[in-house]
């Protein structure tokens, strides 16, 4: 019982210490300096293009060449609907730009961030 | 900022290449990174500073590889141990012998006060796992499973260092007067 005591007077002694000694040190440039030293990565927007381009070039291909998806009853121009499989895959390539200079500058996270913060 | 801001400011950087939130979390944990390599080079801050630094760069360019299964600040410190521990290997140990250099510090820079002084040399008495352990314990409110994940070694091993940490830093404390 003693030593249990003695115990408990020795770890409130330290943990004492420790937090009279635990001193948050000032930012005073550093964040700044470590992101002066960040590297380049590797830009990751040509997977983006490169499905982009390659679904565009299936879809020309089977409709162009295969002539499978004509016959379609709904769609009896076969131009209708080569422009629309095309925007399928165009306008995301298209919107990704748009979308991602609009994250990086106008959306704030913080706020989204409120809604997530339960999970 | 919350586990979800991490996890998002994560996000922005792995897939928008978005740096102003890696310059976020940088800024959240500069201190907690910064205290601790203070203290485990026994206030050498031009060296913690730099180790500091490589720990972030490190951070960054393995951002991909956080999983998420653990806090972002446990996967940081898990770097920040392994690039110290890399130094003071790559140093062949100076970081010890530098002592003098750290001595002169601790009395010409203001920082470091009398109280400063006498937690380094508490912190002296002890082997470095337990130093880490101890100060992971203390300083950064890291739980023993998180020390554990930290320095990668087993649960006991992690309450082992700990329980010796405490008992030397114990009598150092009673030894100087502290009550």
């Amino acid at each position: 019982m003693n030593k249990l005591k003695s115990d408990n007077k020795e770890d409130a002694l330290i943990q004492r210490f420790f937090e009279k000694n635990k001193a948050e040190i000032p930012d005073k440039g550093f964040t700044e300096k470590v992101m002066k030293q960040l590297p380049e990565q590797k830009s990751l927007d040509w997977i983006v293009w490169f499905f982009a381009a390659a679904g565009i070039s299936i879809t020309l291909y089977i409709v162009l060449s295969m002539e499978i998806v004509i016959p379609l009853p709904a769609i009896n121009d076969s131009k209708v609907l080569l422009y629309i499989i095309g925007g399928v895959f165009i306008l995301p390539a298209l919107m990704f730009p748009v979308l991602k200079t609009a994250c990086a500058n106008c959306f704030d996270y913080s706020k989204f961030s409120k809604f997530l913060s339960p999970f | 900022m919350s586990k979800a801001d991490d996890f998002l400011c994560i996000t922005r950087v792995n897939l928008l290449g978005d740096k102003t939130a890696f310059d976020q979390l940088t800024h959240k944990y500069q201190s907690s990174i910064r205290r601790f390599f203070l203290n485990l080079t026994m206030g050498d801050s031009q060296l913690s500073d730099d180790l500091a630094q490589e720990t972030f760069i490190k951070a960054y360019l393995g951002l991909r590889t956080f999983n998420g299964l653990s806090a972002f600040s446990t996967w940081l410190f898990r770097i920040a141990y392994n690039v110290f521990y890399d130094a003071v290997r790559a140093r062949k140990n100076t970081i010890d012998i530098d002592t003098a250099e750290i001595d002169k510090n601790m009395k010409s820079d203001n920082l470091f006060s009398t109280e400063r002084a006498d937690i380094y040399s508490a912190l002296k008495q002890l082997r470095n796992e337990e130093r880490t352990a101890l100060l992971l314990f203390y300083m950064e409110d890291k739980t023993h499973p998180e020390i554990a994940k930290i320095m990668n070694c087993p649960l006991g091993t992690v309450k082992t260092y700990i329980l010796k940490g405490k008992k030397m830093v114990g009598e150092y404390l009673k030894k100087e007067g502290y009550e």
